[in-house]
């Protein structure tokens, strides 16, 4: 955004590396890259009105722990595998389960039905409601994996990082997840006719 | 890529977040911060260590001149027996930086939950004081009874090592909740030991009864016109 700045933008490592040295202002540009992603996890992960304080959190804790940053995986990723925590720890301490999916997209189906006067905008509004109304139906695991594939479009690697869990098991889980949601969506199908 | 696949990539551009808040600068004020992580949270703890002193003033003028200089400790609260005129030297100041605020506003200034005692109900006013640069709150107090009925809250975990020293005049160990407390049965001058270390010393009233105990690392002080069983009843009764 600096206009005043030709040079090249340095990339998350060179960052990374001069944070870690104790340069706050390398780390807070790469808070403000990366912000909106990590406030967007949280959103979808359910942090609810929450989402601020928690990315805050995220974003300290970062800085803090960037010592066990290896550099394994994209620095983003790594991020955003501390909000998913904050995020969790969040629903421990009020013992909310539901995740956000839910509401953020309660608002979004009626609108958009609201706005799109054409038949087919209607249809593919009540899909969508549709898909969100079976996603609320998955397991809390189910639907992180399908947020990391699909709403936050992390690659395999990523998404590895972000949940900590084997590769193996983000494969299976994402397939079962599908699975899963495919029969949620069936069901609906039947039941709606 | 299947259908669903590509309908749920689709589903994710309306699946709406608000636009996301500019946290560069608070996250910059917090890493800026002194003391760093977990020893940053033991800072606190052990600042609050500190934070109230509470002097007793011995019952007569025969006790006063016997009275031995003694001070105990018990989590943010330092109860000295000694003779009375020793103490009130300070300025008369209240908790440094005090003001009313809102319950939910209050819970958002202070690091600990403010827990209100079913006993009691919600609080006629709530006061926050001490802040540091973050705007973070050190003590939160809950009014009752037009202030004549009072509980500060405030970060602290007791010190253990001077659990076993606590006597002296007016003083008695009490239970709240299975947890040891202490009790001041009289009036007693109040200091307050600042995050810059001063001691401010309350000379404008004499604290009435005082119940002093500590839960889940936050210490709670219940000051009053009240008998012993009924500061403990509503001590007991924080939800």
């Amino acid at each position: 955004m600096s206009v005043t700045q030709p040079e090249v933008p340095l990339d998350d490592e060179e960052l990374v590396t001069r944070a870690r040295a104790g340069d706050l202002e390398a780390y807070e540009r790469l808070v403000a890259r990366h912000t909106a992603a990590v406030y967007r996890t949280a959103v979808l992960l359910g942090a609810g009105s929450d989402a601020e304080d928690a990315i805050q959190e995220a974003f300290v804790k970062g800085y803090r722990n960037l010592s066990r940053y290896r550099g394994e995986s994209s620095f983003r990723s790594w991020l955003l595998a501390i909000v998913a925590n904050e995020t969790r720890n969040l629903h421990r301490s009020r013992n909310r389960r539901d995740g956000l999916v839910l509401r953020a997209v309660a608002a979004n189906p009626q609108s958009d039905i609201a706005e799109d006067v054409a038949v087919g905008g209607v249809l593919a509004g009540e899909r969508r409601a549709t898909l969100v109304r079976a996603l609320r139906l998955l397991p809390v695991k189910d639907r992180e994996v399908i947020v990391c594939r699909f709403f936050l479009d992390l690659s395999e690697d990523e998404t590895v990082t972000m949940l900590g869990w084997p590769r193996g098991t983000v494969k299976s889980r994402t397939s079962r997840a599908l699975a899963k949601l495919r029969g949620l969506l069936d069901l609906e199908e039947v039941r709606h006719g | 890529m299947d259908d669903l696949e590509r309908e749920l990539r689709d589903l994710s551009a309306w699946l709406e977040t608000p636009a996301p808040p500019d946290v560069t600068a608070r996250v910059r004020a917090q890493l800026a911060a002194p003391v760093p992580g977990r020893r940053r949270w033991r800072y606190y703890l052990a600042a609050a260590l500190v934070a109230l002193l509470v002097a007793v003033l011995p019952p007569g003028r025969a006790a006063l001149a016997d009275a031995v200089a003694e001070l105990l400790r018990f989590a943010g609260i330092t109860i000295a027996t000694s003779p009375a005129p020793a103490l009130p030297t300070g300025t008369p100041s209240p908790l440094p930086a005090q003001r009313p605020a809102a319950l939910h506003e209050a819970q958002r200034k202070v690091l600990f939950p403010i827990r209100i005692p079913a006993k009691l109900g919600p609080p006629e006013q709530v006061l926050v004081a001490d802040v540091d640069g973050m705007g973070t709150y050190r003590v939160a107090t809950l009014l009752y009874r037009g202030g004549a009925l009072r509980i500060d809250a405030f970060d602290g975990g007791l010190d253990p090592v001077f659990q076993k020293q606590a006597s002296g005049p007016g003083v008695d160990w009490v239970e709240v909740n299975g947890d040891f407390a202490v009790w001041i049965g009289g009036p007693h001058a109040l200091a307050y030991v600042d995050r810059a270390g001063t001691v401010r010393v309350e000379t404008a009233r004499l604290a009435a009864s005082t119940l002093i105990w500590q839960e889940a690392g936050v210490s709670y002080r219940l000051e009053g016109d009240l008998t012993q069983l009924e500061a403990i009843e509503i001590a007991n009764s924080l939800n």
